[in-house]
């Protein structure tokens, strides 16, 4: 009876937050089904925790759990191979752009994506949650409980890093940067 | 990595060093929340120093390219389908404990409700509502719910239950009484004396149990009679005409053949006799007098006897056994009295 009510209360907990951490999740992974995937996880294994006692504002935890676990996924191997041999691309704009333009952007995007896979796990997570969380260097300390100043050596070096391939590819970054 | 690109890394580090608010106002532009003052700010930081105009541009060109937005918005209903399928999964797991507390729940019911039952059923239960009735000084007649009668001789006692509607009727009888049960298949009739039980459906018999005596005699008027030793566990089945006596102590139990209305005699006060053996007619009397007759010369054995006493006392009906007999009774001790005579021819 108990475990009932907690599945009615959890399922109202679960529509008001789902698709705001399915967005967030989403910007990091670079992917929709994998970010509801993961926001499923979140949610499951904190019912599992609660075991059906949900507190009051669980947002501050379920926000924190989806992104800790997309990092993480993003950091996995298996997330590696799936990027390698990619099929898939998020479509910007696609409708404004003329096919070659579109070939060339996905290309650029691709090895963003890849350079990005590439970065050092912290790294990595320092830029993801600058890039897509738009998080302060203090805000990112604070998440990851590193010092701030690990935050701004990481965020540097993830610029460096991804500062090359853009620099390497200057006429689709001409393309681009028509459209920006 | 190259070398070439190592110390590219390493230039671009240095030349941002200390500046990781300059990071976080690009950023902010770029995700279009700066303030107005932000906005300023920025572009004084951005003319000021040429590392910061080259951080923006680098910035702008990453953030560009890694500008995603989800293909699609998160499908809540679906996703919450899948989830709560998962949950309930989760839930029927743990049903088999669940089940087994409910179980035991269910069990312990059952055994509060059962001792709730067998303690208003047991007729010596104080949480009965049960009638006592007693045969004070004179011969009663019960009716019981099922419409049962129930003659209880002098100084007996009937204890049953108000309700009377469990699946049996059961009543505990002390002393001596004449049972005319309503037939009802269903719901065996039962009489509790001490250690001795007599289970009928639709019936009448005798039953003498009075405590102080040490046997239980039954006698059947019509029908058929479990009569049951509890402790011993012999039991008989006794027909119509017929009688049994339980010894209380050893729970042995002995039948014996040939009862007649006399055996019940006390019930309407008459004693009937047609060409009866005399041993015959001093146990009858033995029995409806409750005092013991000893015949002293076995030549009174062939003594046959014929008359009926109707509410008689005990020395009108010896003074006319006297008389038709020519014998002699002397009161001999504690309500036993001995007979002698010449016998008959």
């Amino acid at each position: 009876m108990l475990k009932k009510q907690g599945l009615k209360y959890f399922e109202e907990i679960f529509r008001s937050h789902h698709s705001d951490l399915c967005r967030h999740v989403a910007r990091i992974v670079q992917d929709m089904d994998a970010a509801e995937d993961i926001v499923q996880d979140v949610f499951i294994s904190y019912w599992d925790k609660s075991k059906g006692t949900i507190i009051e504002n669980p947002h501050a935890y379920l926000y924190r759990a989806c992104i800790n676990k997309a990092l993480n996924y993003v950091s996995s191997t298996t997330r590696r191979a799936e990027i390698n041999n990619d099929a898939f691309l998020p479509d910007l704009s696609a409708d404004t752009r003329s096919p070659e333009q579109d070939m060339g952007f996905r290309e650029l995007e691709k090895q963003v994506q890849a350079l990005i896979e590439t970065l050092p796990p912290v790294c990595k997570k320092v830029f993801l949650l600058s890039r897509y969380e738009e998080m302060s260097h203090k805000e990112i300390a604070a998440f990851l409980g590193i010092s701030p100043n690990t935050v701004d050596n990481h965020i540097k070096k993830a610029l460096a890093i991804l500062r090359k391939i853009v620099l390497h590819l200057p006429l689709l970054l001409h393309i681009i940067n028509q459209f920006c | 990595m190259h070398s070439g690109e190592s110390d590219f890394t390493c230039l671009i580090i240095r030349t941002m060093e200390n500046d990781s608010h300059f990071w976080d106002l690009s950023a902010k532009y770029l995700h279009g929340k700066a303030t107005a003052e932000e906005q300023e700010q920025l572009q004084e930081l951005r003319a000021l120093s040429d590392d910061h105009e080259n951080q923006f541009k680098a910035m702008e060109k990453v953030w560009s390219v890694t500008g995603y937005k989800p293909e699609r918005d998160a499908d809540t209903d679906k996703a919450w389908a899948k989830t709560e399928r998962v949950l309930q999964g989760r839930i029927n797991e743990k049903r088999p404990v669940r089940l087994l507390y409910s179980a035991l729940k269910v069990a312990a019911l059952i055994a509060i409700v059962g001792a709730a039952v067998w303690l208003f059923r047991s007729p010596l239960s104080i949480f009965n509502k049960m009638e006592i009735v007693r045969a004070n000084g004179k011969r009663t007649e019960i009716v019981l719910p099922d419409s049962s009668h129930i003659w209880l001789n002098i100084g007996s006692e009937l204890v049953y239950n108000k309700d009377f509607n469990g699946p049996e009727r059961i009543v505990e009888l002390k002393g001596e009484g004449f049972f005319e049960v309503q037939p009802d298949p269903d719901r065996p009739f039962i009489v509790h004396t001490g250690k001795v039980s007599t289970k009928v459906l639709g019936t009448s018999f005798n039953l003498n149990a009075y405590p102080a005596d040490s046997v239980v005699d039954l006698a059947v008027a019509t029908g058929k009679v479990l009569f049951r030793a509890e402790g011993s566990k012999e039991e008989a089945i006794v027909n119509r005409g017929n009688a049994a006596s339980i010894n209380k102590l050893s729970g042995r139990l002995i039948k014996s053949n040939i009862v007649d209305e006399n055996a019940w005699s006390w019930k309407s006060g008459e004693l009937k006799f047609a060409d009866a053996a005399l041993k015959e007619v001093l146990a009858d009397l033995g029995r409806h007098y409750r005092i013991r007759l000893e015949l002293q010369d076995n030549d009174l054995q062939n003594c046959r006897f014929t008359g009926t006493f109707k509410d008689a006392k005990l020395d009108e009906v010896l003074q006319v056994l006297q008389a038709s007999l020519d014998l002699t009774y002397k009161e001999t001790g504690n309500k036993t009295i001995s007979i002698k005579g010449q016998g008959c021819n």
